[in-house]
């Protein structure tokens, strides 16, 4: 099996885990505010001294709260490729540019993480 | 397993449903389309002019010394096509057009190879039609459209839900089809004339013509600034906007040649898929 395959294969069988610590509010265009806390010795320091933000505020719209909720922490990528593609009638492909560009980010944000399969795990 | 057309630079061919492109050039003289599955690559098209005829075998020969292989190697024909294919592994098939000068390159990896079976992948190599002369396909991303052969492909825009490709023949002349998908998040409420003017921008004045087959017929005027009006005068452009029953998608085909009358009809023909 090729290198390039076998990615292909593991990044469809990682699962997204969202973050339990993150709060979640309705928000008024049908979406969902986050609240993600944000940890640091500096931001706790700099934080003990000036009035800055101890979390971050992030607005999803009602596609992003959905695709969110989708992730209950057993679901595959490659599921919620398959979920997102048949709701919307999109191509295989286009499913998974649009999700992985939405995980990509959730990730950096720290609203999401992804438990990636070890070589040694089945790859189905 | 149903088929639809990928119609690229001098290349029509017919090919699974569930390949899609993912990696394409746009340049005639040379270039290559990458195309997968859910599963992975399927297939390499590579094309490029050459000055001088290739000698088919020798370059088979050479492609074969460069894939690692321990079982048996086949050489074979289909219809034009010089074909040489690794046991359990990728097959390479080749063509070259003298008139065109132009070197077809197909390479489908083991797994194609595997779901298609050899047989498939014949088919597919006698699928093929010279993607020349007076009508040429255009076929990839979504978008399956035949435009007279004088049209160059300019550019490409393929996103999730949206892909466009824009053709051009002289300066100032531009057809543009596009494809849209996820209609009740893009059009937000709006109508599809709506949408199209918002895709549109402020510059261009959309006026509906009336119905035209399953859709709109419209045209519109671009509006510069200023003195811009008197130098560049303001073209007509024509735009026909359907949506296919079934597919919840939303075609646009919108052209821009110059002597074109409101009533005209459009240049290319349209297939939905």
């Amino acid at each position: 099996m090729s290198e390039e395959f076998d990615f292909f294969r593991r990044q469809l069988a990682s699962v997204p885990v969202r973050n339990a610590a993150v709060e979640e509010f309705p928000n008024e265009i049908d979406g969902m505010d986050l609240n993600v806390p944000m940890a640091g010795v500096w931001r706790g320091l700099i934080g003990s001294v000036l009035p800055i933000s101890r979390d971050r505020r992030i607005a999803l719209d009602a596609l992003g709260r959905e695709v969110l909720a989708w992730c209950d922490g057993k679901a595959t990528v490659g599921d919620l490729v398959e979920r997102h593609r048949r709701e919307h009638a999109l191509s295989f492909f286009e499913s998974r540019a649009m999700l992985l560009a939405f995980f990509q980010l959730m990730m950096k944000r720290g609203v999401l993480v992804m438990r990636v399969p070890q070589q040694e795990e089945k790859v189905v | 397993m149903s088929a639809n057309r990928l119609g690229w630079h001098h290349l029509c061919v017919e090919i699974p449903d569930a390949w899609e492109v993912i990696g394409y050039g746009t340049q005639p003289r040379d270039g290559r389309l990458l195309l997968s599955d859910p599963r992975g690559e399927t297939l390499q098209v590579h094309w490029k002019t050459l000055k001088r005829a290739p000698n088919l075998r020798n370059r088979l020969q050479a492609w074969k010394d460069t894939v690692p292989h321990e079982g048996e190697v086949q050489f074979w024909e289909v219809e034009n096509w010089a074909v040489c294919a690794v046991e359990n592994g990728p097959l390479l098939a080749t063509r070259h057009n003298a008139e065109a000068r132009v070197l077809l390159t197909l390479v489908f990896s083991g797994h194609a190879r595997e779901d298609a079976g050899d047989a498939g992948i014949e088919a597919i190599l006698r699928s093929h039609q010279e993607n020349r002369g007076e009508r040429r396909t255009w076929a990839a991303f979504g978008i399956d459209v035949t435009l007279p052969g004088e049209w160059e492909l300019e550019s490409v825009e393929a996103w999730p839900a949206a892909q466009r490709l824009h053709f051009s023949r002289r300066r100032g002349e531009r057809v543009s089809v596009h494809r849209y998908g996820m209609l009740p998040v893009l059009l937000a409420g709006d109508s599809d004339e709506a949408f199209l003017a918002r895709m549109k921008g402020p510059r261009a004045l959309l006026r509906v013509e009336g119905p035209w087959g399953k859709g709109l017929a419209l045209s519109y005027r671009a509006v510069h600034g200023g003195l811009m009006n008197v130098f560049r005068g303001s073209s007509l452009g024509l735009a026909w906007l359907w949506r296919e029953s079934g597919l919840e998608r939303l075609y646009v085909f919108d052209q821009k040649i110059r002597g074109q009358q409101v009533g005209a009809e459009p240049i290319g023909e349209v297939r939905c898929r």
